[in-house]
């Protein structure tokens, strides 16, 4: 039992730093690619020539020591930090995948972006972004 | 079937509201075998397979709420919302609703 939770903290540690890493250099790729929870049309006078609904999503699980720790703290009280760290990680996921399916359709930006997160299971949770993705005509707004 | 988030479609004109649309499914959130699913929960990533059951399942209210739209025969439909909640033991429903149009 203590040998899978220690297994679970390696394995976790590592894959949770390997997504981190992997979200900073994707996001850097989109950084043009505006993502605002207004409906406001980015440029009010400029109307675009096309719009859709996008959406994107990701299901993430917990590993073994998380859900110790966090078995832990629900007892002694506290902030799960380790679930934040988790949920906050999700909704990034999902954030930069909506980015893509935008910039896939030639879109320039989503507007009226919503997000939504919450649990699968026990121990893994699902973030599911949606908006409205703009296309205009001249490209770089 | 033109689908926005915000209240309208931008560049075309709303000539009539039709009336609210919506679909919704409920799906059991567990994949029959869950074999590979309890191995990533030990070690945490993403469950690829979960997600896309998820995907699946917003996909089926969205074509719902769509099929609901066509009989009305509408353009578009604006204003969609989606709605997660657990239903149950273990299952999700998914609820999608928006405002079916005519435009000009």
């Amino acid at each position: 039992m203590a040998a899978l939770i220690l297994l679970g903290f390696w394995l976790g540690r590592q894959a949770e730093q390997a997504h981190l890493i992997s979200l900073e250099t994707n996001e850097a790729q989109y950084q043009d690619l505006v993502l605002s929870n207004s409906k406001a049309l980015p440029v009010s006078a400029q109307q675009p020539a096309h719009s859709e609904l996008i959406s994107a999503s990701v299901v993430i699980a917990s590993d073994a020591f998380k859900n110790f720790l966090a078995t832990l703290i629900s007892i002694l009280g506290g902030r799960i930090d380790v679930y934040e760290a988790l949920r906050e990680r999700a909704r990034r996921e999902a954030l930069l995948r909506l980015r893509a399916a935008a910039a896939a359709r030639g879109a320039q930006c989503v507007i009226n972006v919503r997000i939504e997160t919450h649990d699968i299971s026990l121990s893994s949770v699902e973030a599911f972004a949606y908006g409205t993705a703009l296309r205009y005509h001249t490209p770089g707004v | 079937m033109i689908l926005t988030n915000i209240e309208s479609v931008p560049g075309r004109e709303i000539l009539r509201q039709l009336g609210l649309v919506n679909g919704s499914t409920v799906r059991a959130k567990h994949l029959g075998r869950d074999m590979l699913s309890g191995l990533k929960n030990l070690v945490g990533g993403e469950l690829v397979a979960y997600t896309e059951l998820m995907q699946e399942a917003r996909e089926e209210a969205t074509s719902r709420m769509i099929e609901q739209a066509r009989k009305l025969q509408a353009d578009a439909v604006v204003n969609v919302r989606y709605s997660t909640s657990s239903v149950a033991q273990g299952a999700a429903e998914i609820y999608v609703y928006g405002t079916a149009v005519q435009l000009r």
